[in-house]
């Protein structure tokens, strides 16, 4: 795991003095020294949050494959909310939010965002998948849950999340990596492509094929 | 059989209540910030007042209650209108964080005082309302076209509107009327001959005929609206730079239509003149004049001749213009884009993420339309997203550090 210290010294350098490095904007390092832990660095919560229509979704199938702007169009819906107002999440409720803060990570850093304890002994879950893969780039998706038993209001620009970070022993290759392209990444949550795997594609054409010949016989 | 009709009091009564209850559907509308939600509260209280007025209906003579029940459906119609453009402000495609740097612009160059919103709209051409609207009359209405809401790299084309609004608010048409009425004069005397002929006025007075001086006078409120929009494409020119043309560029290359709107400068001239007065700023776009085709005058002879005359009389005051239009920007704006701050935005877009730096709105666009028409060709990412949405989230979330850091910085 790499210290606060490190991750400074890791950052990238427009100057040239440190290319390829670790990318957030805002800079904590430079703007708000409160963020800065010993091992992590606080992130702020964005202003877009994303929603399911439940009114308009039955059920999510992974059996089927999804395209993000269709499913996002289709079924999502955003809110934008300013600075200083709140988002009130009910208990039971699951909304899609965003880091404020934008990382982009070279080839041979990884990290992962954790809940901050303040907030999650109050019922507020900030992730179901925490890992953030090298060559990411973009503001990162909290999947935001409130499992506590009253409502819980959230503010845009409130830290919300602790970022740790990790070197990768070898840098991890062009192909293997988030990043495919220099251009990708966005500052809105994403529900995300979907497209079930090889494995599970052939499960559900076996089981598609047994229940034909089922319904002829 | 007669039916009698509803009385033209309860119709009113009707009509003003159901706009009452559309804005109450609209006040609960989520607002990207506190402007829009001001416009519907000032919106409602006219409406309001307006019920006020016909409590007391009865009691006025006929013509006092036809100018009320009259006054009741103008409001109908523009607080209509008015709510619409307040509700597509709230379509999450718009890009809210271009907000707060571009209220900033506002403030500095039209007045401290002033209201924004910015919608989008579903008509191509970006337009504003003017400024200083009885209903609204602080509020400055920008409005984008809708299809391209989420595209960062027109926004540029708000700074004409803009000039829009501090051309409305400092009345510069009244204080240029007199100098554009004399180079109207002179543009006719100049061309005597053939207006003589097409208006068969032989041996007219052109100063003081009273045949000529409605002819005259089209000719001069054609050119006060020509000179507003060259004014306007200035001020974009001085706010955005580079990333105004390329705007304007994407917009409206080649044209809009075969048939040239009277009440703007042709197309061959605004072109031409924006690519004068961006060299004399310092950048050029290569290629950008020729990019542009012909348009023609489709009105009558003598209406065609209205406005050549019309050109005529701009054209003795555009450099006018353009020193109005960037004089102002400079002593109110400031220094709106540098070179040294747009390179450092360009190498962070290069690299795939915004600036940490506390750029001008300018300097962004620029930065980004270098790398949109930079070599790097993909259109798409390996997220199916367009470079044209990419660049967007770059531009946005660096534009949005100017915002928190206000926060901030107020704070310490």
């Amino acid at each position: 795991m790499l210290n606060t210290d490190e991750v400074k010294r890791r950052l990238h350098r427009f100057d040239g003095t440190q290319s390829d490095g670790i990318v957030i904007v805002p800079n904590p390092f430079e703007h708000d020294a409160t963020q800065i832990g010993r091992t992590s660095i606080d992130l702020r919560l964005g202003r877009w949050f994303s929603m399911l229509q439940q009114t308009k979704t039955s059920a999510i199938d992974f059996g089927v494959p999804r395209n993000e702007n269709a499913f996002s169009a289709s079924e999502g819906r955003s809110s934008f909310v300013p600075f200083g107002h709140p988002f009130v999440l009910h208990p039971g409720r699951f909304v899609l939010a965003s880091t404020f803060e934008w990382l982009s990570l070279p080839n041979d850093v990884a990290a992962y965002i954790s809940g901050k304890s303040a907030l999650g002994r109050m019922g507020l879950i900030i992730e179901t998948a925490a890992g953030i893969h090298p060559g990411f780039s973009g503001s990162i998706t909290l999947e935001l849950f409130n499992c506590g038993e009253v409502p819980i209001r959230i503010y845009p620009g409130m830290p919300v999340c602790q970022l740790f970070f990790h070197q990768v022993d070898g840098a991890v290759s062009k192909e293997n990596s988030a990043k495919g392209t220099k251009f990708g990444g966005r500052r809105k949550p994403a529900f995300g492509s979907y497209k079930p795997d090889d494995a599970l594609s052939s499960m559900l054409d076996v089981a598609a094929i047994d229940q034909d010949l089922f319904r002829r016989s | 059989m007669s039916i009698e009709l509803i009385s033209p009091l309860a119709n009113t009564r009707s009509k003003l209540a159901g706009i009452i209850a559309q804005i109450e559907v609209v006040s609960g509308s989520e607002y990207p910030y506190q402007d829009s939600r001001t416009a519907v509260n000032e919106l409602r209280s006219l409406i309001d007042r307006m019920m006020r007025r016909l409590d007391g209906f009865e009691l006025y003579p006929p013509n006092v209650q036809k100018s009320l029940l009259r006054q009741g459906n103008y409001l109908i119609v523009i607080v209509t209108e008015l709510l619409g453009f307040i509700v597509r402000s709230t379509s999450t495609r718009n890009l809210f964080e271009l907000y707060y740097p571009f209220k900033e612009i506002s403030k500095k160059f039209v007045g401290e005082n002033v209201r924004l919103i910015l919608s989008s709209d579903w008509q191509y051409s970006p337009f504003t309302y003017p400024y200083g609207l009885d209903e609204l009359p602080t509020f400055i209405l920008i409005g984008l076209p809708a299809s391209e809401s989420e595209n960062a790299l027109v926004f540029p084309t708000a700074g004409h509107e803009l000039g829009h609004n501090r051309w409305r608010a400092n009345e510069y048409g009244k204080a240029l009327a007199p100098d554009l009425e004399e180079s109207v004069y002179e543009a006719y005397e100049a061309n005597r001959a053939e207006f003589e002929r097409v208006f068969t006025l032989k041996g007219a007075d052109i100063r003081n005929d009273m045949f000529v001086q409605p002819i005259i006078r089209q000719s001069v409120n054609l050119s006060l609206r020509q000179s507003e929009e060259l004014y306007c494409d200035f001020t974009g020119l001085s706010l955005f730079g580079k990333s105004y043309l390329f705007a304007f560029d994407y917009l409206i290359a080649p044209g809009l239509s075969s048939h040239r709107d009277s009440k703007y400068p042709s197309l061959e001239t605004r072109v031409s003149l924006l690519s004068k007065y961006a060299g004399e700023l310092g950048f050029q776009v290569n290629g950008f004049a020729e990019r542009f085709n012909a348009e023609k005058l489709a009105g009558a002879e003598a209406s065609n001749f209205m406005v050549l005359m019309a050109d005529r009389a701009v054209e003795s005051i555009t450099e006018r213009l353009f020193q109005m239009a960037h004089s102002h920007v400079a002593s109110t704006v400031g220094n709106p884009f540098s070179s040294e701050s747009e390179a450092h935005a360009l190498q962070c877009f290069t690299n795939g993420v915004p600036s940490e730096r506390v750029h001008t709105l300018g300097d962004l666009m620029n930065a980004a339309w270098s790398v949109f028409n930079g070599p790097d060709l993909n259109q798409l990412n390996n997220k199916g997203q367009s470079k044209t949405q990419f660049l967007t989230d770059l531009v946005v979330k660096s534009a949005e550090n100017l915002e928190y850091l206000s926060y901030r910085d107020a704070k310490h």
